[in-house]
């Protein structure tokens, strides 16, 4: 056996200083997410590219030297040029330019549509939670009718009775039944934390219900509420361009990637140009929010933290 | 000031399973708690010993019966009454994972209760935090920590600390150790009855490990399918258990004594714990007991008795049977 | 003693994001066929880990089983098995049962086909023969009724019935090895003497060994004929059952089997608690893991691994304390005797 100097073999026993201390650095939650969401390229990509889209969007037409709704009879269907880079359309206006001018309508609907359906399908959804009982069978039994109601009947109603097909028409006529999905989603997420132990805990405090939702409920959803919603947004660009498509939607002079589309169709074996940009532009950003939506869910579902 | 500072009279919850099915998790059951005692309730999973637990508190509403704290009867209380009385009574929960919030750092934790209560100004509140945090073993370095990053048995001082903070004059534990490891657990009892001596708590110690339960317990009441089986002192109940379900349940604790084990008689129960919906008349416990006969599938016995302090449910305890 | 299971070295790491956590550190233990070998300790002390390593169980990247770790089943090498052997091997040679029966039963299928599964694809038995054999496995694990159950759910059966048909797929094949990974921990204790019970008579009737995961003292008593202590992903005391509790020597085996009051001890006297928590494994460990919570802690602790002391053919510690400078130290059982 080895030399070991003898003083080494005094009892020293616990040194409390010892004890009880965390070796892990110390992380929050939303810096964790940001640490796990950074790990996933493919998500980061996308969301690049997103923010290039929305750079171009707001800045591309306050730079470029056509105004979208010019035309220009000299320089009507031409092709992709220096001076044109998508080209222009039969009325010479500049496809470039509109794409962007498109983009903003297009963008602006996805978000703020979604916002919109979120925060009401939050509001609606957690007080059915809350309340329970009958208050939430009443609640959900309504939510369940409009589902069932197909949404481009209600959007045709609100065009013909608001006699109006402007940007909020739209967003009005697709977040009437839009919420609903969200609020079933939230009021399945806030029931899990309603009989969660914490909230007994509170509740044995004497917390009081507003209290409760403000500090356990809203901090403990936001991470799947925000996945939640940028799943919905693609949805609605697409909708928009459907409708749009379907000349339900924006009406010219206003354009939108919807009627950039639709408006190229008929000259799409001559001049593909007109169409493969704006239906390009549709495809990335919605590609690009699911994959962002799937990188936010993998860093903000607790489920699998480590 | 009265003799118990918790009593409960027949208290019943019943839970509605579907239209025709009633799930009886507690069925009269009669509960007094001394002041500055310890009472130990244990029973199998099901038993209802947590939701008893849980109706004290009036966590949950008591289906019929009466709950009385400090001589007041609480489910008339209102407001300012009701704040007052989750002022004295609190809880401690299981699993330590589950009921610390994850996005809540500790020291919001604690004060959670303490907003409620206690009128402090910012500095007195985070000089209580962090003598809380000394009174239950950990340090200052934890209040901005999150729940995560903590082990099982750090998080369940953290509980303790959250129900200390308003100052309780009783606590139900209800099952505070089960999900921790045998080392740590023993730290978290030594901690309960620490706080118990110094600041005079009363607790009801809800828990299935019976050694434990002895361990900490003045007297102990055995439940079984929602109705209290065994009432009794807790040498009482190890020494000299007289209902036949405490008697299987005290053999069937495996004992970490190499010695001991062999020379130790076995009594083991067959089945299972049969489903407390819609039980049928008579003793709960008739369909497994050895000793069970006609009376007992009819007639439901009721707590009685038998010696000075010891209280048997069993229509056969007289007949010295053990 | 006839061999069945030797295990060298074994080193299993988990990769997180904040490191490396070395989970098992070079664990050695041999087991003999039909012997009851209990690996105890507490949560994170790398038990699981150990067991689930030695059928492979764990996936790469995220679990790394270290390359210089050895497991010999029968003399065969289960580090270096194709895919196929390993899949014969888990079933027909070792076997393991789980905490939660839930999580390994399918539960959109009966338990009579779950069990006949395994017998079709290991013994090659034909369907009918397969169904005869199922229902002879769980009237051997006393389910009642077996003609009946077999064609049951899982979610139609209670907590210990379904782990009683975790222990009739497990041993359907006749394994030579069953690794229980905490088999009553989540039953209730008058259901876990009987799943005990129920354990130690197929043991003795099939002569199979097992592996017994558990933290809980009182169950190994019962059970056990050699103890492995854990501590930290090491080994710190082995032993036959009797030597473990009677005779340990480490001062952590101690401390697990006095923090267990017993039912003869006083009532609200202090329980002898270790203070602190187990150390991270994600941080390097180059002394003794047990030094900062031992009692007995020396400056040699804090500086140097100790080498494991051979105190009988069986009863191996890993301590200082043996060394012949160390200073005599008042054991447990001195002074529990007082």
């Amino acid at each position: 056996m080895q030399q070991i100097a003898k003083e080494k073999f005094h009892i020293i026993g616990i040194q409390e200083a010892d004890t009880d201390v965390i070796a892990r650095p110390h992380v929050s939650y939303w810096r964790d997410a940001w640490r796990r969401f950074r790990k996933n390229k493919l998500a980061l990509t996308a969301f690049a590219i997103l923010g290039v889209l929305v750079i171009l969007c707001v800045f591309a037409p306050v730079f470029s030297p056509y105004e979208y709704e010019t035309m220009d009879s000299s320089a009507r269907l031409s092709g992709m040029t220096l001076q044109h880079p998508f080209g222009t359309d039969k009325l010479g206006r500049d496809i470039f330019t509109r794409v962007w001018i498109g983009g903003r309508v297009s963008l602006t609907i996805g978000l703020v549509g979604a916002l919109v359906s979120a925060v009401i399908g939050c509001i609606y959804g957690g007080i059915a939670a809350y309340f329970g009982g009958m208050v939430d069978n009443i609640m959900m039994r309504i939510v369940e009718v409009l589902i069932s109601v197909p949404y481009l009947i209600v959007v045709i109603l609100m065009s013909v009775v608001l006699d109006s097909k402007s940007l909020g028409t739209m967003l009005l006529a697709m977040t009437i039944t839009g919420w609903c999905g969200t609020a079933r989603f939230v009021r399945a997420q806030m029931l899990q934390l309603k009989s969660a132990e914490y909230t007994l805990a509170a509740q044995a405090l004497g917390v009081s219900p507003w209290k409760t939702v403000v500090r356990h409920f809203i901090p403990n959803t936001m991470g799947v509420i925000i996945v939640s919603v940028t799943f919905d947004i693609p949805g609605y660009i697409f909708s928009e361009a459907f409708l749009s498509y379907m000349n339900l939607g924006i009406q010219p002079p206003g354009t939108s990637w919807g009627v950039l589309v639709s408006s190229a169709q008929s000259q799409f074996q001559f001049y593909p140009n007109q169409l493969i940009f704006p239906a390009l532009m549709i495809a990335l950003t919605m590609l690009c929010f699911t994959l962002i939506g799937d990188g936010l869910r993998d860093a903000l579902d607790p489920k699998d933290r480590k | 000031m009265g003799e118990y500072l918790v009593e409960a009279k027949n208290l019943c919850k019943y839970f509605q399973v579907d239209r025709k099915r009633t799930l009886k998790a507690v069925d009269h059951v009669d509960i007094a708690i001394r002041r500055g005692e310890t009472l130990g309730l244990v029973g199998e999973s099901g038993c209802g010993k947590t939701t008893c637990g849980r109706t004290l508190l009036h966590l949950y509403d008591a289906t019929s019966g009466e709950i009385y704290f400090d001589g007041k009867e609480i489910s008339r209380l209102r407001g300012k009454e009701l704040l007052e009385f989750k002022h004295q009574a609190q809880i401690v929960f299981q699993d330590p994972y589950s009921s610390l919030d994850p996005r809540m750092t500790i020291s919001e934790i604690i004060a959670e209760g303490m907003d409620v209560h206690l009128k402090l100004s910012p500095k007195e509140k985070n000089e209580r935090i962090n003598e809380l945090l000394l009174a239950v073993g950990l340090t200052d370095q934890f209040a901005n920590r999150f729940a995560h990053e903590l082990s099982g048995g750090q998080r369940q001082r953290v509980g303790i600390a959250r129900a200390l903070a308003v100052d309780p004059s009783f606590i139900v534990c209800d099952e505070p150790i089960s999900a921790l490891d045998v080392s740590i657990q023993a730290q978290i009892v030594n901690l309960l009855i620490r706080l118990q001596r110094e600041r005079g708590l009363t607790y009801l110690f809800i828990s299935h490990d019976l050694s434990m339960v002895k361990h900490i317990s003045d007297r102990v009441g055995v439940m079984y399918l929602g109705s209290m089986v065994e009432l009794a002192s807790s040498e009482a109940i190890f020494s000299a258990p007289k209902h036949p379900y405490t008697q299987a349940l005290i053999s069937a604790i495996p004992v970490a004594d190499f010695d001991g084990e062999e020379s130790r008689k076995k009594e083991r129960l067959e089945g299972e714990v049969p489903s407390p919906i819609d039980p049928p008349p008579g003793c709960r416990f008739a369909p497994r007991c050895r000793y069970a006969t006609d009376i007992c599938h009819k007639e439901m016995p009721k707590l009685e008795e038998v010696e000075r302090g010891h209280l048997v449910a069993c229509h056969h305890c007289l007949n010295n049977h053990s | 003693m006839d061999r069945i299971l030797n295990v060298e070295n074994l080193q299993v790491s988990f990769h997180t994001y904040a490191g490396e956590v070395r989970a098992v550190r070079g664990v050695s233990f041999e087991l003999g066929r039909g012997e009851t070998l209990a690996f105890v300790g507490e949560s994170g002390c790398g038990k699981t880990a150990t067991a689930k390593a030695i059928m492979r169980l764990w996936k790469p990247p995220f679990v790394e089983i270290k390359s210089d770790s050895v497991v010999e089943y029968n003399g065969e090498d289960v580090m270096k098995m194709d895919k196929k052997r390993l899949q014969s091997l888990r079933g027909n040679d070792i076997s393991m049962i789980f905490q939660d029966p839930m999580t390994s039963l399918n539960p959109t299928m009966t338990v009579g086909k779950q069990i006949m599964e395994g017998l079709q694809l290991h013994r090659g038995l034909n369907k009918a023969q397969a169904r005869e054999e199922a229902i002879n496995m769980l009237r051997m694990v006393k389910i009642p009724v077996p003609e009946k159950n077999v064609d049951s759910y899982p979610h139609q059966l209670s907590g210990g019935m379904r782990q009683r048909v975790m222990i009739a797929m497990a041993l359907a094949c006749q394994p030579s090895i069953l690794i229980a990974d905490e088999p009553t921990t989540a039953l209730d204790v008058t259901i876990q003497a009987q799943v005990l019970d129920l354990l130690q008579e197929l043991k003795t009737q099939l002569n199979t060994a097992i592996i017994l995961v558990t933290h809980d003292l009182g169950v190994i008593a019962n059970f056990a004929d050699r103890v492995q202590v854990m501590y930290a992903g090491q080994v710190v005391e082995r032993g036959t059952t009797k030597e473990i509790f009677n005779e340990a020597k480490h001062p952590y085996t101690w401390a697990l089997l006095n923090s267990v009051p017993a039912l003869a001890t006083e009532n609200k006297q202090e329980l002898y608690a270790l203070k602190g928590t187990p150390p991270d494994l994600i941080l390097p460990l180059n002394h003794c893991p047990f030094a900062a919570r031992c009692e007995y802690c020396m400056g040699i602790c804090r500086e140097q691994m100790p080498e494991e002391t051979t105190l009988s053919g069986t009863h191996k510690v890993s301590c200082w304390l043996e060394h012949p400078n160390a200073p005599k130290v008042e054991s447990f059982y001195d002074r529990r005797k007082k």
